[in-house]
């Protein structure tokens, strides 16, 4: 899949696998959507969280320019092979996080497994199964914005992240044998006009 | 005055400058992305008088702001100031190369 798709599809995934605790549930699954669901569909599955893409800007400090050999294998591409492109343009991709709850239990127990497991203040990761990469995920902030709504308390945590990732050139070219020859060769007559008569 | 008072002052009324542009620009893309005005006439860039510039607005106008920037239960969040926040490195850098002239101006080392 393309790019972003891949970074919204594994940050779904991780997000998918909290449960919080109560009195009548000891493992309730907290649901994940992007974006801002039906009214129906949140009524009926508090708590839940919900994923919005915000930006995506790029990182000019992780610029560079010239031809590299990728440390991975691009999505579609033979693994047996490496490739070289020009360097990738590298991007931060933003996303907002923010969880809906009834109860406070079930809001702390949110807040708990985000900042521990999930959404680290230092060295958060999000591992891309397509290109087997894993790009850092950094908890840019947290803002509590707990409403009241018809007369009921709604816990609201609002968590901006950010995940990395590059926009790969269209060109890529898979390293072969007859680059190294024409390399080789080059080298050799190289070393041979400098070669004393 | 010494030459480094001389260069505080040049810095601080350059830092007043590009704070300004900024602010502008923030109003601007604030409107265009639907913020009624009353909110986006009411933001503004500010500096600490040295490299750090900061987003404010009224603290009586901070729930709406909030709710347009985060989002509600029942609208998508905006985030347009944190996107304008991550699009501000060209006025730090122009206050930085400023600066840098100022020094070598002043002959500060």
């Amino acid at each position: 899949m393309p790019f972003i798709i891949n970074e919204d599809k594994a940050l779904k995934a991780v997000l998918a696998g909290i449960t919080v605790s109560d009195a009548k549930n000891a493992a309730r699954p907290v649901g994940v959507w992007f974006g801002q669901p039906d009214v129906e569909i949140r009524q009926q599955s508090y708590p839940y969280l919900t994923i919005d893409l915000i930006d995506v800007s790029e990182e000019r400090d992780r610029n560079h320019r010239g031809i590299v050999e990728l440390s991975y294998t691009p999505e579609g591409k033979d693994s047996t092979k490496k490739y070289k492109t020009e360097y990738p343009i590298p991007v931060a991709i933003d996303y907002q996080v923010t969880s809906y709850a009834r109860q406070p239990l079930h809001d702390r127990g949110i807040i708990s497994a985000l900042l521990t497991d999930i959404l680290p203040f230092r060295y958060g990761t999000l591992e891309i199964p397509e290109d087997k990469t894993i790009r850092r995920l950094e908890l840019l902030g947290y803002a509590k914005r707990d409403i009241t709504e018809q007369g009921k308390r709604l816990y609201v945590n609002v968590f901006t992240i950010r995940v990395s990732a590059e926009i790969l050139s269209s060109t890529l070219v898979a390293n072969s044998p007859t680059i190294t020859t024409v390399n080789e060769t080059l080298s050799a007559v190289m070393n041979q006009s400098v070669t004393q008569p | 005055m010494t030459n480094s008072q001389n260069l505080a002052k040049e810095a601080s009324f350059y830092a007043d400058h590009v704070a300004n542009k900024a602010t502008a620009a923030l109003r601007r893309q604030a409107y265009n992305d639907g913020w009624p005005s009353n909110l986006s006439r009411n933001l503004r860039i500010s500096h600490d008088g040295e490299s750090t510039f900061s987003i404010e607005y009224p603290d009586d106008l901070k729930a709406d702001i909030l709710d347009l920037e985060m989002g509600t239960t029942d609208t998508t969040p905006m985030s347009t100031l944190h996107r304008f926040m991550n699009r501000f490195d060209p006025y730090v850098n122009n206050y930085d190369a400023k600066v840098a002239t100022l020094i070598d101006e002043l002959e500060i080392f």
